[in-house]
């Protein structure tokens, strides 16, 4: 019943806001007095998916599978090798950097450190309100600009006049947040914008989110580590390994029903508390460790790791096969 | 010589109203309030909460790893193996540590010398506790290398930590902790720095490398990993234990208002979906704990009196404490309900 198809064939009729389709972004590796390239760090591989307006694709991997460089690739802040990323249809991987500067008013991202990503010698009002003095984007005065930011990210209007080190790690991310809604984007990447936070204050920043999503028309990439995070956020997910986006479907069809081996290690590996345990549930742990993506395993990647191996893996790198609503990309499913 | 399982009224370690303060300079404050807790011999007791709020520091004080003279135990006792810790000589101290309470941390690149080869390391704890020659105790390390699945064990013996990935060198540490055959071992969020398969995986081996009668203190802020390995559950906040019960208790009928807010704020892998029910509020700063009840600026049941004392820890089940007027209304209530 399944099929090989293009990939794209399995994503929605109407037009998608992001489009990316066979994306590369390499990191030269070199060596000697005359930086002589030896070879590269294969962050992002081949990569293809789509977002349509509105929607929410999670993307989910362990750290160093190349998830925070596509994202940041998307941004601008990597410089892809390879590939197309259409954003409403212009291809961001060959925008002059004057058309760039344009664009980035519609695409914005959250970091995951909140405290870093703010500049610690300006203040509040400057933080939120430099994106749209630049643009020219600000309504009335920019103090009554910035306090309605603040409104919206629910932390107190007259705050705007103080520092990043005075506030705590949740309001911080609000002020994160506050700063990427500020000019009106049509998409945010958010990058593990919950993991530096308490425990207790990450669902209200979720929430937040969610909220935005709603009342803004906004679209998201959400990239963590964090299964259970973005299967409350998000509709679609991606799961990533070493550099490749190796499923991709509806986020609860994958969370229920997982196709690739590597989804069904992972999930098997996250604490459901209330739930069966580890060790008392199926599926088995993976073995071994993630291989470097300089010297990704020869066929398919997660051969070495694989309980399902079969002959052809280590000699053929499998395309994204396509099985009912989802893309796997396994010889399994072929 | 380890001494089998030896208990204090069957309990092998007993922490009781430990007060820990830190003076900084902005003044003085406590980030452990008089708490009480017992851990009996073969158990997996968890410490769990959010920054700040203690639990690191309580499990330093069990060894006397507080640095001062900024930080000071300022009160309480901590007994382990019918002895107070916090009364003995150095001398005597120093051979507890490692042999009889060993630790595992976060941060196992940070715990592990970068100077020294694995080996030596592993060797040189071994020898310190042990009368073993060099090669005795050579072999020992290289089998323990071997049992925490670490693949090709000889050649890792050679191997700097940073020639390690973090899931490797957090198996040194595991080795390094169990291989005295401690009778506690104090698991400083041992799992926190690795990826979910890694994780995993060290839960399967700490899990079956333990001898029955080692217990396991776990530190952690992670809910999941409190369900994964413990038997019982010391929930803190803000200095102080908010509730403590068996696994069970906690996580099907939790009493305190933080716990419960906290189970229903996680989310979930699976079941319901969309938004979260978020606590209000944030961690308050050790200097701005409210009076009475720490947690009661964010508490949807909060009254009067919860400003005026603190609550003590009452029991609501046999075996389950928590510290909050209205716990006996709340425990066995959904959460949904508030």
């Amino acid at each position: 019943m399944a099929q090989i198809t293009q990939a794209d064939s399995i994503s929605a009729p109407h037009s998608p806001l992001l489009e990316v389709k066979d994306l590369k972004t390499w990191f030269p590796i070199q060596r000697g007095i005359f930086s002589k390239i030896v070879g590269h760090v294969r962050a992002v591989d081949r990569v293809t998916f789509s977002i349509q307006k509105g929607e929410t694709l999670g993307l989910v991997g362990e750290s160093g599978c190349g998830k925070t460089t596509l994202g940041r690739t998307l941004i601008g802040l990597e410089t892809a090798m390879e590939g197309q990323a259409l954003f409403n249809g212009r291809d961001l991987v060959t925008l002059s950097p004057r058309e760039r500067r344009q664009l980035r008013r519609q695409m914005q991202i959250i970091f995951q450190d909140p405290l870093s990503s703010l500049n610690p010698r300006m203040n509040i009002l400057d933080i939120v309100t430099e994106g749209i003095a630049q643009f020219k984007m600000v309504e009335g005065s920019r103090e009554d600009h910035a306090k309605r930011l603040m409104a919206e990210v629910g932390l107190d209007k007259e705050a705007i006049y103080r520092y990043p080190h005075e506030f705590s790690g949740g309001q911080r991310q609000r002020i994160n947040i506050a700063r990427a809604i500020s000019l009106r984007p049509d998409f945010i990447v958010c990058d593990e914008p919950v993991s530096a936070l308490d425990v207790s204050v990450q669902a209200q920043v979720i929430n937040l989110l969610m909220d935005l999503r709603e009342s803004h028309g906004l679209s998201y990439l959400f990239i963590s580590h964090d299964l259970s995070v973005v299967s409350n956020i998000a509709g679609r997910t991606a799961v990533m390994y070493l550099g490749t986006i190796v499923e991709q479907g509806p986020t609860s069809d994958i969370i229920e029903d997982p196709l690739h081996p590597y989804t069904k290690a992972l999930i098997a590996a996250v604490p459901d508390p209330g739930k069966a345990k580890i060790g008392e549930r199926e599926g088995a742990l993976v073995k071994g460790e993630t291989p470097s993506p300089a010297a990704p395993p020869s066929g398919c990647r997660f051969h070495t790791r694989c309980p399902d191996i079969m002959d052809i893996c280590p000699r053929v790198d499998p395309p994204d096969f396509s099985y009912e609503t989802r893309l796997v990309r396994c010889h399994l499913y072929k | 010589m380890m001494v089998e399982g030896k208990a204090h009224n069957g309990r092998l370690l007993e922490v009781e109203d430990l007060i820990v303060t830190f003076e900084t300079d902005e003044g003085i404050f406590r980030a452990v309030d008089r708490i009480s807790f017992a851990i009996e011999p073969g158990e997996v007791l968890g410490l769990v909460g959010e920054s700040g709020c203690g639990k690191s520091v309580t499990a330093l004080s069990i060894l006397r790893l507080i640095p001062g003279p900024v930080g000071k135990i300022a009160g309480g006792k901590i007994r382990f193996q019918g002895q107070d810790l916090l009364e003995l000589p150095a001398s005597k101290l120093h051979n507890i540590r490692g042999q009889e309470i060993s630790m595992i941390f976060q941060e196992p690149s940070a715990a592990l010398s970068p100077l020294h080869r694995v080996g030596r390391q592993l060797v040189e704890t071994i020898r310190l506790h042990r009368k073993m020659d060099k090669k005795a105790a050579w072999e020992m390390a290289r089998e323990w290398l071997a049992k925490v699945r670490i693949p090709d064990p000889e050649e890792r013996m050679y191997a700097y930590p940073y020639q390690l990935s973090g899931g490797m060198q957090q198996r040194v540490m595991i080795a390094m902790a169990l291989m005295l055959e401690p009778a506690l071992i104090i698991a400083d969020e041992p799992t926190t720095a690795l990826d979910v398969t890694i994780q995993a995986q060290i839960f399967k081996l700490i899990r079956g490398l333990k001898r029955k009668d080692t217990s396991i203190l776990l530190i952690t802020h992670d809910m999941g990993v409190v369900w994964e390995m413990c038997d019982r559950v010391a929930v803190m906040y803000a200095s102080r234990i908010a509730e403590k019960g068996t696994l069970e208790q906690i996580f099907n009928a939790p009493a305190h208002p933080y716990t419960r807010g906290l189970l229903a704020s996680i989310p979930k892998l699976t079941g319901a979906k969309g938004k979260l029910k978020a606590i209000r509020g944030q961690v308050p700063s050790p200097f701005e704990y409210p009076s009475g009840c720490h947690f009661r600026d964010r508490c949807p049941h909060a009254f009067d009196r919860c400003a005026e004392e603190i609550p003590p820890l009452y029991e609501v089940q046999e075996g389950h404490r928590a510290s909050c007027f209205v716990a006996d209304k709340l425990v066995g209530k959904p959460p949904e309900a508030e």
